[in-house]
């Protein structure tokens, strides 16, 4: 899992379709919601929780955790290496 | 009854995009659909990532309006005069059909889900556009130009309704089209539904 934040990047750029960024466009540290980050909405977070279950076999049993898992790639990332 | 003006209209086909009867954009054969519409999305600068993440119907329904609600148009109305009437017959057929197949296949997308309704094209240009104005979403068997006539008429007496788009857009397998009009109290060329049906029927 070395790479496992390029990746979370590269698969949320496709699974979103947000063709108008690149990887260097945000950090592992941006904001993935709200005006400070990359704006994604609540469809995107029902996307990122399939992304999830799909790739990564982890379920999100808490809706409610779902704001700290999806905070940023760094979050999320440390989810999946908790979890997995 | 009516004396509504068409003042402008829009023309989204498999072969490009027209703004009264002039080519403004024109797809290249040799590429799908979708790629079609990305190329048409930054010929026109449109600047408006959420574009991405539509489904064709409402792609095809941005690029279409997009044409009709310049700035001028804009600034002569408020945000709840502006009327939107659209319809097609085969409501979100495409969307319905990916989102089965997907649901099928046991990893249903939310993303998909949401277009499966044609009533969010008229959401998704509403937004765009900042619209609040009246809006209605019509399924017919083929192209009723007399009763979107009849309708924006209607609103136009009954509601703070100063200008009206109506429209009829279809995207379905092979088939993609957008034929939107931008109909308004003044003017002079009276909107008539002969006028429409030759402009919708038309080849260009």
């Amino acid at each position: 899992m070395e790479n496992l934040e390029e990746n979370l990047k590269a698969q949320i750029i496709e699974q979103l379709n947000l063709e108008e960024l690149d990887l260097e466009d945000f950090g592992n540290d941006t904001p993935l919601f709200g005006d400070d980050g990359i704006g994604l909405d609540s469809i995107d977070a029902l996307e990122l929780i399939v992304l999830m279950e799909k790739d990564y076999d982890l379920k999100i049993a808490n809706p409610e955790d779902g704001s700290k898992i999806f905070r940023t790639v760094n979050t999320m990332a440390e989810f999946i290496r908790t979890n997995k | 009854m009516r004396n509504l003006n068409l003042t402008s209209w829009s023309k989204v086909t498999t072969t490009g995009i027209w703004k009264d009867a002039k080519s403004v954009f024109h797809f290249n054969e040799n590429e799908n659909t979708s790629s079609n519409l990305k190329q048409a999305y930054t010929n026109l600068n449109l600047s408006y990532p959420k574009f991405f993440k539509m489904d064709g119907l409402c792609k095809i329904g941005i690029l279409a309006s997009e044409l009709l609600f310049t700035d001028a148009v804009k600034e002569k109305y408020g945000d709840d005069e502006i009327a939107l009437i659209l319809s097609n017959s085969q409501s979100s057929l495409q969307s319905d059909a990916d989102h089965v197949k997907q649901y099928a296949e046991g990893t249903a997308s939310p993303a998909v889900f949401v277009y499966t309704l044609p009533n969010i094209t008229i959401g998704e240009i509403s937004i765009r556009h900042k619209l609040l104005g009246e809006s209605n979403f019509y399924i017919f068997e083929s192209f009723r130009s007399n009763q979107l006539l009849e309708q924006a008429a209607l609103l136009m007496s009954t509601t703070p309704t100063k200008a009206c788009l109506v429209g009829w857009l279809e995207y379905f397998g092979n088939t993609v089209e957008a034929v939107f009009f931008l109909l308004e109290k003044e003017g002079t060329n009276p909107a008539t539904s002969q006028l429409l049906d030759k402009i919708k029927d038309t080849i260009y």
